[in-house]
């Protein structure tokens, strides 16, 4: 399946979910929630989750076991899960509501449905959009993750249909010479590296999608915040708190190119920062020009240029370049002004407690028998983990690493101080598992796998735990309690509230907690728990913070205040709540923001303190203080400026509207073979030996890209190859867990470039079969079928190098393979875990067979130095056939990379590679290789290049390796060792297509022989 | 005259305007001013942010389908059932989907007291087991579970705390109770009335666990019988119970014409006397009425209006 090269746009940035190509999500997951001995059929009815399809046959819906689709007019809704049809109406006419409003706006009209995908994938909501091949929105039902105020609070399938519209609109407007472009291609080309002219017809046919992230995810949120009435990032306190931090650090802000090149990686927020400054910069336009401005340049109407940036110059009159300098410029003077509002009254001080900034933050415990602080935290160049930071020296260990941390708040976290155990979810992007560390051991357990529960808190009375689950958009405050392998469910609450940031007093009578409801409103509520596990629901509003979250309460060791965080005047400081007055009191006015509050005492407390490097824990003394200022929104004064975004705002949809039962026009099973259809069709070259060849590709699949076609044809008009080598042809089929492929005379692009061919004569006709064992990524663990016919060769498939002397054999192989490994925020690659592979072959050659297994193993552990690891590469082979038979070996030399590649760009790392000899230079029977790897920190460019070309990063590897071949014998034996260097630079064009370029160089020598060189150039096109 | 009116101020008229006056300021500040709004608890100046917000989206304006059903699909019983392999096999058994799809089903499933049955721990045990979930995907039972009086039993409130009954529910995993769910003429008598009653007596409940009971249970007269009430009465009777446990006695109730006799509310009230009751329980009388001949005897209509007679 030729991969997305783009993602998804998505509306929150802590979904990494939405960063994958949907079919890879979708398909993936299918076939981890699918135990295998149930597939009786490859059909997508076999693909439903079965215990959905159970809990649906339970209670009653009529069934279907397939994925079934709702269409109206305007979109086709797929839902698979029977759980998540509560919302189907609303979701409906959400859509069309939005829809409504878009088309209007931007003066769109939709030349396709738009296929909408129903789903709850992760413990958090999100979504995702995509234009290409068709158009694509998929909506993840959980609810948002409210940290920091990073999430609106009201309600989400509104603010998601709203927010990924924009990007469909964005990405699919087309004007006449598009829509030309697209009947030409058949459709709307993807960008494949198989055939790179690809990204030139994608570009004709969809130009749009050719910008960046920033600018996609700044129109989406600027206007999805007009759309919910003031409810957004546009007004976001968060999005203040970032550019004031930095105006008041003198930190660096960044330019156009360098925020995609290097401001995405470098801190803490990494992707993040494409929300942050898209949005600020849109909501800059807004207020200096014109809102109505900011629409035109994101519009593909007729009359507008193709590339985003000339469009910027057509509307604005200026370079985008010397725009965004311009924000820069006012930005610093809007903050300014912010901090002097702050200053205005004395800030308050406090006593930093570790060395360094800790990225982002879990809550926190204080032990005081330790005199530590607990906490998981998450930064740029190292794994998330559980450590400790001692308050007297400020010291930090690592204690436990987290898989799966989320962006903003790492894990949920809870403490027992009686065990030392820190409790603390995994997975905390996808469905979080409930795992336990003593921080006295280091010992860790899983607990619970898939508990989909967070906001965890200890109840010290009786020892349980307390958090809330989220499963099919619903929130339940469940209880856990010893030895925590089950949960009970204590309280579901309706659609669209949401309980989060719960604590229990210290006698475990009260649960404190924020509630938000649909219309945005945050409240801090307590609820007796006695009273709550007789299923009295009943609770007491504390303090109603109208629209700012009462963040992260926290009980004090009397029980007489919760403490928490508030940016009630804009900005986060630290309040309390006195049960005994029943009133709050304000006890910090600070210039960044202070956050997660943690007593210690009867006058100081713990908090976190906002720097641009992430959280830095401080202690603050306890002091109830009196003044504090508001500060000014850039959203408020658009709104005051600009009064037109008021206009904007979306009324709720009505029945007498959109009304669903009316609005559907078609209800039933999603049957791909129905959807099954060509996406796009385009002219492609190839090369073949040493000859081009002319021809087209044709793509199909139906609109979840579970299923894909792909054909090609091609001609080599050269008269210098014989007659029967001139056609070439592939098919490649993939069905659910199989891949079909056939070939004739295969011809490649890359071909035309270098010294490698995979190309060759003859043909094939293969067929693979591939299962995950485990799929909790990062941890995956797959097995794979193969067998293949090959006829009419000169030269092995394997080995361009090797001439054969039969002309046709079977082949038939089998592969294991599982990999553990883990990357920190801001990597290039995985940086750390271990990784391993079986492999065996038989090939089958008149009568004859030839078996071969060969096993790899890779550990890698990351340095103290960010971003730098020492991978330790091991492989070894052993075959049963005679060493003269072609078959029989294992070949292996040269770096392996082409001139012009879409492999691997790394390839010095794959068994069958040994830089500094020539390829298949080196051959034997059996074999035993080993390698070590220093990869150096990666060198971030802020600005090296133009917004249609640039440079992201440059990385240097060195590594040096050793071969011994056909150890069983003395007198064929051969040993080689070599070291070499590979420098890659990583390019990216027209925004968004990735490429590497290269360069290499090996020596190696074997035994008692002469050194030999081999210096490598390659350009890697697209991921 | 004008005297006696002059001035604003005059007799009572100040203590009149000066009450009013104080009334509407205290009316005014308990308006207006009190109970003091939420920023009013906010100790000296602290500023609040000024941020635009329109009228938002309520719940009001959400149209959803049927979200009651999430309270139950929450649950953690439920979920834990979800889990169970035996569970997710009945779900892809194409006669059970059939089942589902049924109108009556359907509105059972709907049904409050059924839900909670749903959620009981020992239901969801009984789910768990594997003769119960063979029964789910027999076809007879699954005519029953479509029909609209089994619907009506099922949502019964008495039943449904039957259901939750662990003799009883063991009694549902018995295999030889599952076969007799299967049985057409067992399918009918379970939408009667009295035998549901019937059917919640423990000694009955184990009287049914019995597989000699069971094959007797399946014919179709004795099924009849099993409606009348006063038969009903009868069975619930302990004494009676261990005498329908014999196979010979079995044999006697599948024959018609002691059946008849069995609906004689004469001879009901008689096999509910103590006396005979006891008289039932003794070895020799059991050993009697396992006799061929005597059991021919009882068959007869004169001897049976005779005993009818010296009851009387």
């Amino acid at each position: 399946m030729p991969e997305s090269p783009f993602g998804f746009y998505t509306l929150f940035s802590h979904a990494t979910v939405a960063y994958e190509s949907p079919c890879l999500h979708i398909r993936t997951y299918f076939n981890k929630r699918l135990p295998s001995s149930t597939v009786k059929t490859m059909t997508v009815l076999s693909t439903r989750r079965l215990t959905v399809v159970a809990l649906f046959l339970l209670i009653g819906f009529p069934l279907s076991s397939q994925v079934t689709t709702q269409e109206t007019a305007n979109h086709r809704l797929l839902i698979y899960d029977r759980g998540h049809e509560y919302l189907v109406p609303h979701l409906i006419m959400s859509y069309e509501n939005a829809l409504q409003f878009h088309k209007k706006l931007f003066q769109y009209t939709p030349t396709e449905k738009v296929t909408v995908l129903l789903q709850d994938f992760g413990d958090y909501g999100n979504g995702g959009a995509t234009a290409v091949p068709k158009n694509l929105v998929s909506v993840g039902i959980s609810p948002f993750h409210y940290a920091y105020e990073t999430s609106p609070a009201n309600e989400r399938i509104t603010a998601l249909m709203n927010h990924e519209l924009v990007h469909i609109v964005a990405l699919d407007q087309s004007t006449k010479a598009d829509r030309f472009w697209r009947s030409l291609f058949l459709g709307k080309p993807n960008p494949t590296k198989e055939d790179p002219l690809s990204m030139f017809y994608g570009y004709l046919a969809t130009p749009r999608r050719f910008s960046p992230r920033w600018y996609h995810e700044g129109i989406a949120t600027f206007l999805e915040t007009w759309m919910a009435g003031g409810i957004g990032r546009a007004m976001g306190s968060y999005d203040e708190m970032v550019f004031r931090t930095a105006v008041r650090d003198g930190a660096y802000i960044y330019d156009v190119v360098g925020l995609e090149s290097e401001g995405t990686t470098i801190d803490f927020m990494v992707k993040a920062n494409s929300y942050l400054y898209g949005t600020r910069f849109m909501s800059y336009l807004a207020y200096h020009y014109e809102p109505e401005s900011v629409v035109k340049w994101v519009s593909r109407t007729e009359g507008s240029s193709r590339y985003f940036s000339a469009q910027f110059e057509n509307v604005f009159g200026k370079s985008l370049d010397d725009a965004w300098a311009r924000w820069i410029q006012w930005e610093r003077q809007w903050q300014r002004a912010n901090l002097d509002s702050i200053r205005k009254y004395p800030v308050t001080t406090h006593r930093q407690l570790s060395e360094r900034a800790l990225g982002s933050v879990s809550r926190s415990f204080y032990d005081s028998s330790l005199g530590k602080i607990f906490a998981a935290i998450n930064y740029p160049g190292q794994v998330a983990h559980v450590a400790s930071i001692d308050i007297r020296t400020g010291k930090i260990d690592r204690i436990a690493d987290v898989k799966g941390a989320a962006l903003y708040y790492v894990c949920s976290a809870a403490y027992d101080p009686t065990t030392s155990s820190f409790f603390y979810t995994t997975d905390n992007n996808k469905w979080r598992d409930l795992n336990v560390v003593n921080v006295r051991t280091g010992e860790t357990r899983m607990l619970i796998q898939d508990v989909r529960t967070g906001d965890l808190a200890f109840n010290r009375a009786d020892k349980s735990l307390w958090g809330v689950r989220h499963l099919n958009g619903i929130s339940s405050i469940v209880r856990i309690p010893p030895p925590y392998r089950e949960w009970n469910r204590i309280y579901s609450l309706p659609y669209g509230k949401d309980m989060f940031d719960l604590d229990i007093s210290p006698d475990g009578t009260i649960l404190t907690g924020a509630l938000a409801e649909i219309d945005g409103t945050q409240r801090l509520v307590k609820f007796d728990i006695a009273k709550l596990l007789k299923g009295d629901t009943s609770f007491e509003v504390l303090y109603d913070f109208e629209i700012s979250s009462p963040a992260t309460f926290a009980f004090s060791e009397d029980g007489r205040y919760v403490y928490g965080s508030t940016y009630y005047t804009g900005v986060s400081n630290i309040v309390r709540y006195d049960f005994q007055m029943k009133k709050i009191e304000w006890l910090t006015n600070t210039e960044t923001g202070y956050f997660r509050p943690a007593p210690i005492s009867k006058d100081s407390m713990i908090a976190f303190y906002f720097t641009g490097n992430g959280f830095v824990p401080v202690s603050i003394a306890i002091q109830p203080i009196e003044d504090v200022s508001a500060i000014n929104f850039l959203g408020q004064a658009i709104v005051e400026k600009r009064p037109v975004v008021m206009s904007w705002h979306l009324k709720p949809p009505t029945l007498k509207e959109f009304n669903p039962d009316s609005l559907v026009i078609f209800s039933g099973a999603y049957n791909p073979t129905r959807y099954f259809q060509l996406m796009s069709g385009y002219p492609i070259v190839e090369g073949y030996k040493d000859f081009a060849a002319f021809g087209f590709r044709l793509n199909f699949s139906d609109y979840l890209l579970l299923n894909e076609l792909v054909l090609t044809g091609s001609y080599t008009p050269n008269q210098l190859l014989p007659k029967n080598e001139r056609w070439h042809a592939s098919a490649r089929f993939k069905y659910w867990r199989w891949n079909f492929k056939a070939t004739y005379n295969w011809a490649d692009f890359y071909d035309l470039f270098g010294p490698t061919k995979v190309g060759r004569k003859g043909y094939s006709l293969g067929v693979q079969y591939r299962e995950y064992l485990v799929f909790d990524e990062p941890k995956l663990m797959d097995y794979s079928f193969s067998l293949t016919k090959f006829g009419g060769l000169e030269r092995l498939p394997e080995a361009q190098n090797i001439t054969v002397s039969f002309d046709n054999f079977w082949s038939l192989s089998g592969k294991l393979s599982y990999q553990y490994t883990m990357r920190s925020l801001g990597s290039i690659e995985d940086e750390k875990g271990v990784r391993w592979q079986l492999l065996g072959y038989n090939n089958y050659v008149n009568g004859k067979h030839f078996a071969r297994a060969l096993g790899n193993f890779d550990y890698g552990i990351l340095l103290p130095i960010h971003h730098s690891s020492i991978w330790f590469r091991t492989s070894a082979g052993y075959s049963l056939g005679e060493r003269r038979e072609p078959l029989a070996n294992f070949y292996f030399g040269g770096f392996g990379n082409n001139w012009v590649d879409y492999q691997d760009a790394r390839r010095f790392r794959e068994y069958y590679s040994f830089p500094g000899v020539d390829l298949n230079a080196i051959g034997g029977t059996n074999y035993t290789k080993a390698l070590i790897e220093w990869t150096l920190p990666p060198l971030r460019f802020r600005r090296l290049g133009f917004t249609f070309l640039y440079s992201n990063w440059t990385q240097l590897m060195l590594f040096s390796s050793g071969i011994a071949v056909n150890l069983d014998d003395d007198a064929v034996r051969r040993t080689y060792l070599n070291a070499g260097a590979q420098l890659d630079f990583k390019l990216v064009i027209f925004s968004t297509l990735e490429s590497t370029f290269s360069i290499g160089y090996a020596r190696a020598a074997e035994r008692n022989h002469r050194f030999t060189d081999e210096f490598m150039v390659s350009l890697k096109l697209l991921k | 005259m004008e005297n006696q009116n002059s001035g604003w101020f005059s007799g009572k008229r100040p203590w009149l305007i000066g009450g009013a006056v104080i009334a509407i300021v205290v009316i005014l500040f308990f308006t207006l001013a009190y109970p003091p709004a939420n920023q009013e608890d906010l100790q000296g100046t602290i500023g609040k942010a000024q941020k635009y917000r329109a009228g938002q989206i309520t719940d009001k304006d959400i149209v959803l389908k049927k979200p009651e059903y999430q309270k139950i699909i929450q649950s953690d019983k439920f979920q834990k059932l979800l889990k169970v392999d035996k569970i997710q096999k009945i779900a892809l058994d194409s006669r059970f989907q059939e089942v589902m799809k049924e109108a009556a089903f359907v509105e059972l499933l709907k049904d409050q007291a059924f839900a909670e049955l749903l959620k009981d721990q020992a239901f969801a045990e009984l789910m768990k087991d594997q003769a119960f979930a063979e029964l789910l995907k027999d076809q007879a039972f699954a005519e029953l579970l479509k029909d609209q009086a089994f619907a009506e039993l099922l949502k019964d409130q008495a039943f449904a705390e039957l259901m939750k009954d662990q003799a009883f529910l063991a009694l549902w995993k018995d295999q030889s109770y599952a076969e007799l769910m299967k049985d057409q003429a067992y399918a009918e008598l379970l939408k009667d009335h009295g035998y549901v009653e019937l059917l919640k007596d423990q000694a009955f409940v184990e009287l049914m666990k019995d597989q000699a009971f069971v094959e007797l249970m399946k014919d179709q007269a004795f099924a009849e019988l099993l409606k009348d009430q006063a038969f009903a009465e009868l069975l619930k009777d302990q004494a009676f119970a261990e005498l329908l446990k014999d196979q010979a006695f079995a044999e006697l109730l599948k024959d018609q014409a002691f059946v008849e006799l069995l609906k004689d509310q004469a001879f009901a009230d008689l096999m509910k006397d103590q006396a005979f009751a006891d008289l039932m329980k003794d070895q020799a009388f059991a050993e009697l009425l396992k006799d061929q001949a005597f059991v021919e005897l009882l068959k007869d209509q004169a001897f049976v209006e005779a005993m009818m007679n010296i009851q009387e």
